[in-house]
């Protein structure tokens, strides 16, 4: 879909636009209240905002992010603004301090229009467990976005902001990303601080942008990435000098992982755009090799063993006692507790933190949860070894195409198994994009999956500027 | 590996959710179903492997015991469910 | 109590480390500071903060457990201990489960007459939660203030054998921890705290019975009553035939009871997992050693030196071997040189009285090592008599310059020129015929008479040991 505001690089070159621009995609936002994409507008404080922003480019300043108009997924905090995670329980917390990620991003330019919808405390796939509602298809708005950073993708996909902030945890910005037609970019973890991102999976999470092309998601990227004093899991890695991207040197060594690109789970559609695109780079001279996960096919039930166990407790803090709900009939601390919990909590983050309870609990640790960690060793060591023969691993990023609202809801492992493509790279804390490649006989976007080695986004996405150049239609 | 009936409410108790009955049938059914299918993990030959906790290997990283700005009391009390003008306030805690 | 039985009972310390900042957070880490003003949105679990260690933290507890002989684990990491209470803001405490900063070590103690040691099992780093209060109405409120601070969780075997052993136990402890400065052992401010667990069992037999735990043990004292009248409940319970149960309880020291204290529900099940928002440690040898290097010498060994070496008392060696800055003082005043008894009777006498009289430390005494050496040095050479040297310090006081310019303003003789000795002298010899006929004849303790007459003349001045010098030649002569 069409970019509906100015481009960044126009609005760079004239600021006095900008004012304009930002209140174009407010009223879009607004105007398209029924996708559900914003819990928050936040006009005045882009408005303050802008004025800084021309303030700032008038007295010379390089602004790195000149011009881009943004989304911020509600599960990310800024200071005062309220922020609900989708959830009844924190019951519009203004949160006390801003993310560095966001910090970072305004710092070097960028306008925030509004924080956007999301599966609730960001556990789902298709943005329907929010209590603001579900966020819609842009394209079709019977179908999910994708989740659980369903609003952000909208708000890129419909056109509104030229990228947003999500966060992918098991695949919740690359999956949307896919569904909605965009490019949706997981750093390497560690890349890009976590203070300020409401955990939910600490060893997995990672704030991801998402763009209209893979240049602007450098872009952002590299404005907000590098080491935080506030995150003690955020690496010490050099980001890389270069802030415009180019596309690759080399030809690229593409590994093209057998067991998913065969996957029975696989639509039709995607199983024939995974052939063009393997098609199209040989025709491009790059070299494809077949390589092999064995282990990756586990990578959902470690993935949701780790993850819901580290929810579980990191959801422990929503207790009604320092901010949020409180339910007004608990008589005792327990009850507070309890009662502010069962009623703040949806059905999908009830299951998840039981999930995750159980399987720390006694008797089941062994298991459950250890047994996992194990596993998810080995599954990082099998990409390990095959990035060390290749440049990227190409894969599908979802099995299917967007999906219809309500299909999915009643079978939780029919859900989880959407994850079965994108979850790798997080349990790996490997880097790995969606690249839209082109759209189905319905209309519905489809997007391959670019996974590389660790703090090699550039090339990652140099990559992923190869697959835009070579899509078809362009 | 079966959950049985009791165990779900002992879980719903360790995580301080209270669940209605309904909810709780509900999810007895879909744990059930969910650890099936986790328990093909069983499978995987494990002996030997270390378990992983952080994906990478960065250690020691530590900050300098120099104070910080603190939020101010206002702030810090300014969401709360329930407060004095000092403190937050809970019913009593047994 | 009985003689058919015995207690076995272990104790668990929590020792508030005294870093500048908490644990995980960079909020000042200082007691009695107005509620909730010590806070951040890290130590207040506020959605999306993270902790990121202080390393502080690590130097004081790696301090500590030299202190104590245990051997520090090069590598450690972070648990999280899940439990939900008002005062635990994130649900969850960070602590160490199965990989603790330390094992082992070991505190020597003398309790009934004897020596034993105590052995230590593990020692590891955790963060203290905030501090709960009840009010009137049955409501209760939460200060976090205290929330984030770093503990060191030190725990002992089950070693001790009687309510005095703990008591002495935790004496030591708290000395120790206060000598080489990780902790203030305030037990009644809470910055350090004491659990027990105690059994007992027919004297003579090595099974364990079950145990209670104690907690809100907020004095030695209290400690050792509580341990005491556990077990004498726990005794007649079996002498009855009957049970005793696994329970916790808490010390009433208004009433001096025990009273079962509300278990937190779910508490035995913690569900401990790495904490995925802290990277392990990663400890250098280096470190340990530079650390172990960089220790003070501690009590148990400056006492035993005081006592052999140099022959103080008791009472002298206890005083000076207790607290750091006092023994570091009276260390540096030995300078290797002067005599111990002597220096260790000035710092008991002297400055005890000054330090009692001004309200001081004597880290907040002015007087130097070097001045206050240097006033020794001339009392002990003669240059001061012992009443002048006191009034020359009590000056010192407040007026930093040395010591010869203070007592010569002060009038007190240390010009000793020995012309003017000697010409007073003659004077008092030439008018004292008589005296000095009889010394002559052979009454020769007449020199005390005329050490008197010389001093008076001198105004009380006269340097003693060259007076005495000059005299003893004088009367020689005709």
């Amino acid at each position: 879909m069409p970019l509906l505001i100015p481009s960044p690089e126009t609005l760079r070159r004239n600021p006095e636009k900008l004012p304009e621009a930002v209140a174009q995609s407010l009223a879009l936002a607004r105007a398209n209240r029924h996708l559900g994409a914003f819990i928050e507008l936040l006009d005045e404080r882009a408005g303050v905002s802008c004025g800084e922003v021309m303030a700032r480019i008038r007295k010379g300043e390089e602004l790195p992010l000149a011009g881009f108009i943004i989304a911020v997924k509600d599960n990310i905090s800024i200071k005062d603004v309220p922020l609900t995670c989708g959830s009844r329980i924190l019951d519009h917390h203004p949160a006390t301090f801003t993310a560095t990620a966001v910090e970072r991003l305004e710092r070097a330019g960028a306008i925030v229009i509004g924080k956007t919808n999301l599966d609730e405390f960001a556990m789902g796939s298709s943005n329907e467990n929010s209590s603001f509602g579900p966020a819609r298809h842009p394209l079709d708005d019977t179908r999910v976005p994708g989740g659980s950073s369903g609003g952000s993708a909208v708000s890129v996909a419909a056109g509104w902001c030229h990228a947003a902030l999500g966060s992918d945890t098991g695949g919740s910005v690359r999956q949307p990303a896919a569904f909605c037609g965009i490019v949706g970019l997981k750093p390497t973890y560690g890349r890009v601080s976590r203070y300020g991102l409401v955990a939910f999976g600490s060893s997995l999470d990672q704030i991801s942008p998402f763009a209209h092309d893979c240049t602007s998601a450098f872009e952002v990227l590299h404005a907000m990435a590098g080491a935080d004093s506030h995150d003690a899991t955020s690496a010490h890695v050099k980001v890389p000098e270069c802030e415009v991207l180019s596309l690759p040197k080399n030809k690229l060594r593409v590994g093209v992982v057998r067991e998913f690109v065969d996957h029975e789970a696989l639509a039709p559609s995607i199983r024939a755009a995974s052939r063009e695109v393997c098609d199209a780079l040989t025709s491009a001279g790059h070299t494809l090799v077949e390589v092999s996960l064995p282990t990756a096919k586990l990578a959902i039930p470690v993935y949701y063993i780790v993850a819901t166990a580290e929810a579980s407790s990191n959801l422990a803090r929503f207790d009604g006692a320092r901010y949020g709900k409180r339910s007004a009939d608990a008589t005792d601390v327990n009850s507070v507790l309890e009662l502010s919990r069962g009623i703040g909590f949806g059905p999908e983050v009830r299951r998840r933190i039981m999930m995750g309870t159980y399987v720390l609990s006694a008797g089941y640790f062994d298991a459950y949860y250890r047994t996992a960690q194990k596993v998810r060793r080995l599954i990082k060591e099998e990409l390990q070894a095959v990035l060390a023969q290749t440049d990227v691993l190409l894969t599908p990023t979802t099995p299917s195409t967007a999906f219809r609202i309500g299909e999915k809801v009643d079978d939780p492992v029919a859900m989880y198994l959407s994850d079965i493509f994108t979850t790798p790279a997080n349990l790996a804390g490997l880097p790995a994009v969606s690249i839209p490649w082109r759209s189905d006989e319905s209309g519905l976007p489809i997007g391959m999956q670019l996974m590389a080695n660790y703090f090699d986004e550039e090339l990652l996405l140099s990559a992923g500027m190869e697959l835009e150049r070579l899509r078809p239609g362009v | 590996m079966s959950l049985t009936r009791s165990e779900v409410e002992h879980v719903a108790k360790l995580a301080r959710l209270r669940l209605s009955d309904a909810e709780l049938s509900s999810l007895e059914k879909d744990l059930n179903a969910i650890f099936g299918y986790f328990d093909q993990l069983r499978a995987v030959d494990v002996t030997n492997v270390e378990p992983l906790a952080h994906v990478l290997d960065a250690v020691n990283v530590m900050d300098d015991d120099v104070p910080h700005e603190c939020l101010p009391r206002e702030i810090a009390l300014r969401d709360a469910p329930d407060r004095t003008e000092e403190y937050f306030r809970f019913p009593r805690i047994l | 109590m009985s003689h058919d039985w015995e207690i076995v009972a272990g104790l668990e310390i929590h020792a508030q480390l005294q870093t500048k900042t908490k644990a995980f957070c960079r909020c000042p880490n200082l007691y009695g500071a107005d509620p909730n003003t010590l806070v951040c949105p890290v130590c207040l679990g506020m959605p999306g903060a993270l902790p990121v260690l202080n390393r502080e933290t690590v130097s004081q507890a790696a301090r500590l457990v030299i202190a104590v002989g245990g051997t520090i684990h090069l590598h450690s990491k972070f648990d999280r201990k899940n439990y939900f209470y008002a005062d635990l803001p994130k649900g969850y405490q960070i602590s160490q489960y199965d990989e603790p900063f330390s094992t082992g070590g070991a505190v020597r103690i003398s309790a009934g007459g004897q020596e034993k040691t105590i052995r230590i099992t593990r020692a590891h780093l955790e963060e203290d939660a905030g501090k709960s209060m009840h009010l009137d109405n049955g409501a209760s409120v939460v200060d976090m203030n205290r929330c984030g601070v770093p503990l060191v969780e030190i725990v002992s075997e089950p070693d001790f054998r009687s309510a005095e052993e703990a008591g002495a136990y935790l004496t030591v402890l708290r000395e120790l921890l206060r000598f080489i400065g990780v902790c203030d052992g305030n037990m009644e401010r809470g910055s350090l705290r004491c659990d027990a667990n105690v059994s007992v069992r027919p004297r003579g037999s090595h099974d364990l019975r079950e145990r209670t735990e104690m907690k809100n043990l907020n004095s030695i004292r209290n400690v050792e009553r509580a341990i005491e009248a556990e077990a004498e409940r726990q005794i007649a319970i079996y002498e009855s035939g009957g049970v005793v149960h696994r329970q916790t309880l808490q010390w009433d020291d208004q009433t001096d009871e025990l009273r079962p204290m509300r278990v937190k529900e779910g508490s035995d099940d913690y569900r401990y997992f790495p904490e995925p928002d802290l990277v392990p440690l990663e400890l250098e040898t280096e470190f340990v050693e530079a650390t172990r290097r960089a220790m003070p010498e501690l009590p148990q060994s400056r006492r035993k030196r005081y006592r052999e070496e140099f022959g103080l008392n008791d009472e002298a060696v206890y005083f000076l071997a207790t607290e750091r800055r006092l023994s570091d003082y009276y260390e540096s005043l030995l300078d290797g040189k002067r005599n111990p008894v002597s220096v260790a009777g000035w710092i008991q006498g002297e400055v005890q009285r000054l330090l009692k009289e001004y309200g001081w430390e004597i880290e907040q005494f002015p007087v130097g090592a070097t001045r206050f050496g240097a006033l020794m040095d001339s009392v002990d050479k003669g240059s001061l008599n012992r009443n002048s040297a006191r009034d020359v310090l009590r000056m010192m006081l407040s007026d930093d310059r040395d010591v010869d310019s203070i007592a010569s303003e002060l009038g007190f003789g240390v010009k000793q020129d020995d012309t003017q000795l000697a010409e007073i002298i003659d004077q008092v010899v030439t008018s004292s015929p008589d005296e000095f006929e009889r010394y002559r004849q052979g009454k020769k303790n007449l020199i005390g008479y005329f050490m008197g007459q010389v001093m008076k003349a001198a105004g009380g001045n006269a340097n003693p040991k060259l007076l005495q010098k000059l005299l003893a030649e004088r009367l020689e002569r005709e």
